[in-house]
């Protein structure tokens, strides 16, 4: 535990500790927690490249490119001819085996192509409203530049995975929020009302809890009609994931309710005739609102491995949507293994996402009860 | 070179010798069986007058196991592929009728009839002769029983009407139509592989010939309910090893079982020139793997002798690669059957129905296609470009069928469209005369051999450049061929005939609801009117040029018909044509006679139509 801590205490300068909020409390003391503190900026880098893809990205997701099928990620020189330039590619020749009909590619060293920031590239519509084509970084007249390398049909697969993110990324917490709404609405009620209604609920969400999940999900996915629009899709999965995740949200926010109305400062309040409403808005859920933070925290990576599973079954997004599972369908052969390893790299992504999350959850838990030590 | 014609020399030496003195030689694996008097000697076994079958390179030699690799029992195909034996075959080339089990037949009565003489002696794999009672046995007692074939097998009917069928001796048989049949043999050639029931075996099976109490309480004993489940279970070579066969292998395992093993039938009716008695090899082991990707990773390291079957094209260069440490040749041979995308003229989509059946909107469709690109992307190099139109292996085809509409040009399309009233809006994705988007699924239907998911993601991303949404998805077998069937879903992708046609209707002329690209009009045809849709003239004219051909007995004229049919189908266009694909498989160095090119295709039943009786394992190579 104590390997991820600083040793000096959590106050610097002379601020009372008496006189912090919770809140800062909290803060100072999830600052402590240096790998959960970096996790969080982490996440909120990739939450904002999902967020600018289109920008980010060097080139069209959708843009195929037929003499660069399958080439290799190019790598940034900086030395060309033993002079040092401002970073640069080389731009890669395909050559085919007519024997083996295997594709091979070479860096074309004569010409190298210098990376240009802020230069203008394929058009796109930024959010779907703003018509831009300037790109954070591109190569001169839009020529092709493959980071990450290309898949079958020739298209940048940085710039997916980069348009993935968005997908990957949003549907995790699309479902966490409409779990949350559902868990703490229904366990709200059932902590607060108790007596039959709890029970009910409670047996409700223990039937619910016995469907094996990935079965549940299979199902619920494939009764998606084909021709649904992508933001139907898109909705629908985020329901799906949320059917079965809130229950655990409900038990949790049922638990605390039970707990805190017992409590002398509710019974004052109700005593001094606060309505219910807002006994449970202003007394109960500042109560355990840290609790839940760390739980749902700790529940958008579990979602995001269930979006990407899903897709990459083909019981998910489908092409030409683009999140990460979709892109993973293109490395489920031997092929992909053997001769084009770089389309795994969606892979690191999603790993990268779920360990930043637990590292953040993590801290989290242990900031959120900061007068423990 | 010279040592190949000193073989066939000697090849033929042997034919002359015994000829001479009718000496055949049975493979060593069974000498012990007839010493010990299990088996009678081969002279007993061989029917009077054996089928001789000419080695694609050379006589062989006896023995060995030939390894491949199956995903489930359905894989071992021991009935069709890999145990093709009709009442009369193709030849070596795939375009001639020639002898199978029947050792010669006559045609009567300008094609109302049809004689054939089966080979005396013939046996079954128990010893059993083969006789006309068997024929007549699948005849009557299978065909014609609606309890266990609700429909009549169609290859042994005209217009929807039996053959009378006759056996005036147990050598010969008859078949007689209430009009000529001009394309019998054809049909005899792919069909009638599943004409071989033994009647002395499967009597004890069926209730005409078992009595009521008998049967009922095998029929419980087995785990079923009704004595056709009983009967379709004891028929099937995959799941009962007691049934004899007439084919060169016969499965000896029942699945589960972690290797299919298929051992040779020591009654095999087939000789080398030389007199030996087929087949070389003396048992095909297929390992059980769990899936296509495991089977090409198995397959890559060397562990099968020769396959095609589940070998997925697209890691050729992967083989290429590991070629000389598996110690096999990789082999691309021309696929017969174009890949298409049918579209229903008949949609019940009201706003649809109309555009779906405009000869335009298939047109817009086929010009959108870069077929070229596609060939080089997704089968990288390892296909050509088609139109779905037969193919250059089918008597029938011209090569000037491939043209119209096959070049690409999506501005010519885009035109296409706009003068059908699909407009489009500020994306350029167009929009129906009701106002509705244009939305559409292209049904993908799993192929036979899996594997051909991939590329329809590119062609719906070159209908989505001419402003059609259209979205790829793989379907569930069963549910989509049903769904195809009552016209409820509008695109579907899957493959044609592209060889020999005439012997399946169904590719090119409404003929059933398994007419892919017109399965309402099919249903009408099929139906005598009951139910489906009546066709337009365009459409009826196919149906009666194809009847005309069924009729005819001239050759040039049959070939006139063929032509104008397909010629229909190239001016209008019925299938969207993507390509064909190559076939690619594996060949390890010790396994022998494989010729230097081969068709493939399921009316072929490659590589039945080569001959696998005659394949042969040098076991010192390797």
């Amino acid at each position: 535990m104590n390997f991820f801590h600083h040793n000096k205490p959590p106050h610097s300068g002379d601020e009372p500790r008496t006189t912090a909020t919770q809140w800062q409390l909290m803060w100072w003391k999830f600052k402590d927690h240096r790998l959960a503190h970096w996790s969080l900026y982490a996440l909120l880098a990739l939450y904002f490249t999902a967020a600018a893809w289109e920008f980010l990205a060097p080139h069209d997701p959708l843009q195929r490119e037929a003499r660069l099928s399958y080439s290799p990620p190019q790598r940034i020189h900086v030395f060309h001819q033993g002079r040092l330039c401002r970073p640069f590619v080389y731009p890669q020749i395909q050559h085919m085996d007519s024997e083996t009909s295997a594709r091979t590619y070479t860096e074309d060293t004569s010409t190298p192509q210098p990376i240009r920031l802020f230069t203008q590239g394929d058009s796109y519509q930024f959010w779907g409203v703003l018509s831009m084509s300037r790109h954070l970084f591109a190569l001169a007249g839009n020529a092709p530049l493959r980071l990450l390398g290309s898949d079958r049909l020739g298209r940048d697969l940085l710039s997916r995975v980069l348009k993935g993110s968005r997908v990957s990324l949003s549907i995790g917490f699309a479902g966490v929020f409409l779990s949350l709404l559902l868990g703490v609405f229904i366990g709200g009620i059932s902590g607060y009302y108790g007596g039959w209604i709890d029970t009910a609920i409670q047996r409700f969400i223990e039937i619910l809890r016995s469907f094996p999940a990935i079965p549940l999900w299979l199902a619920l996915s494939a009764a998606m009609p084909a021709d649904w629009p992508e933001m139907r899709v898109y909705f629908f999965m985020t329901v799906i994931l949320a059917i079965i995740g809130w229950t655990d949200l409900a038990r949790v926010v049922r638990g605390k309710f039970l707990s805190l109305r017992e409590e002398d400062y509710v019974l004052a309040a109700k005593v001094a005739g606060v309505s219910e409403p807002l006994i449970i808005a202003r007394h109960l859920v500042p109560g355990f609102l840290s609790h839940l933070i760390v739980t749902a925290t700790l529940a958008v990576p579990n979602m995001v491995l269930a979006e990407t599973s899903l897709s990459f079954l083909r019981l998910g997004l489908r092409p030409p949507a683009v999140s990460w599972g979709v892109l993973l369908q293109d490395a489920q052969n031997i092929r992909a293994v053997a001769l084009y390893p770089w389309l795994m790299t969606p892979v690191l992504f999603v790993i990268a996402t779920v360990l930043l999350f637990n590292f953040l959850g993590d801290g989290l838990r242990d900031a959120a009860d900061p007068y423990r030590n | 070179m010279l040592q190949k014609a000193l073989i066939i020399m000697l090849a033929g030496v042997a034919v002359l010798l015994c000829r001479a003195a009718t000496a055949f030689q049975e493979p060593p694996s069974l000498h012990a069986q007839v010493e010990a008097g299990a088996l009678p000697p081969v002279e007993q076994r061989l029917p009077k007058e054996p089928a001789v079958v000419a080695p694609v390179h050379e006589i062989g030699r006896y023995g060995g196991d030939w390894r491949r690799l199956a995903v489930g029992p359905l894989d071992t195909t021991l009935d069709s592929r890999l145990g093709y034996e009709p009442l009369v075959r193709w030849d070596a080339s795939g375009t001639q009728v020639i002898p199978g089990v029947a050792r010669a037949w006559e045609v009567r009565e300008e094609g109302r009839s049809y004689v054939f003489h089966l080979r005396e002696g013939l046996r079954w794999s128990d010893g059993t002769p083969l006789t006309s009672e068997d024929i007549q046995f699948y005849y009557e007692d299978f065909c014609l029983n609606k309890e266990v074939s609700p429909a009549f097998p169609s290859y042994l009917a005209i217009d929807g009407v039996p053959a009378e069928f006759r056996a005036p001796d147990p050598l010969t048989v008859e078949f007689h139509f209430q009009r000529p049949n001009g394309l019998f043999l054809e049909a005899l050639a792919v069909h009638s592989i599943f004409m071989w029931q033994p009647k002395h075996y499967l009597r004890q099976f069926h209730p005409r010939y078992t009595g009521k109490d008998e049967l009922d309480r095998r029929v419980k004993d087995a785990g079923f309910e009704h004595w056709a489940q009983l009967y379709l279970a004891r028929i099937s070579l995959r799941e009962n090893p007691d049934q004899p066969t007439l084919r060169p292998f016969q499965m000896k395992t029942v699945a589960p079982t972690p290797r299919f093993i298929a051992e040779r039938n020591p009654y095999y009716w087939k000789v080398d020139p030389a007199g030996n008695q087929l087949p070389y090899i003396d048992r095909i082991v297929f390992t059980d793997v769990q899936n296509a990707e495991i089977l090409n990773f198995k397959a890559m390291t060397g562990e099968v002798d020769f396959q095609d079957r589940n070998i997925d094209s697209a890691n050729y260069a992967l083989f290429m690669e590991n070629r000389e440490k598996g110690g096999y040749t990789v082999r691309r041979d021309a696929g017969a059957e174009p890949i298409v995308v049918y579209v229903n003229p008949c949609s019940h989509d009201e706003g649809m129905r109309p555009i779906l059946a405009d000869v335009r909107f298939r047109m817009a469709l086929s010009l959108a296609i870069n077929r070229a690109e596609l060939c080089d992307l997704i089968f990288s190099g390892l296909a050509v470009p088609a139109r779905g139109v037969a193919g250059p292996f089918d008597p029938y085809y011209r090569p000037e069928f491939e043209q119209p509409y096959a070049q690409y040009d999506p501005e010519r399309a885009k035109a296409l469209l706009d003068e059908l009233g699909l407009k489009a809006d500020a994306h350029g994705m167009r929009y129906l005369p009701d106002g509705r988007a244009f939305r559409q699924v292209l049904h993908i239907f799993p192929s036979e051999s899996g594997g051909l998911a991939d590329q329809w993601q590119l062609v719906a991303d070159y209908w989505r450049e001419i402003g059609l949404n259209i979205v790829a998805k793989v379907d569930q077998r069963g549910l989509s061929v049903l769904q195809m069937q009552n016209a409820n879903t509008d695109l579907w992708a899957y493959m044609s005939a592209g060889v020999h046609w005439t012997v399946d209707p169904i590719w090119y002329i409404p003929w059933s609801s398994f007419s892919y690209f017109a399965p309402s009009y099919g249903r009408y045809v099929d139906t005598n009117g009951k139910a489906g849709v009546k066709p337009p003239e365009e459409y009826q004219r196919l149906t009666d040029l194809y009847r005309e051909l069924t009729a005819e007995m001239n050759p040039a004229h049959k070939l006139e018909l063929g032509q104008s049919i397909l010629r229909q189908w190239s001016e209008r266009t019925y299938t969207i044509g993507i390509a064909r694909s190559d076939v690619v498989s594996l060949v390890s160095k010790r396994f022998k006679n494989v010729p230097d090119k081969i068709i493939y295709s399921y009316r072929l039943m490659t590589p039945g139509y080569i001959g696998i009786e005659q394949f042969y394992l040098d076991q010192e190579e390797k």
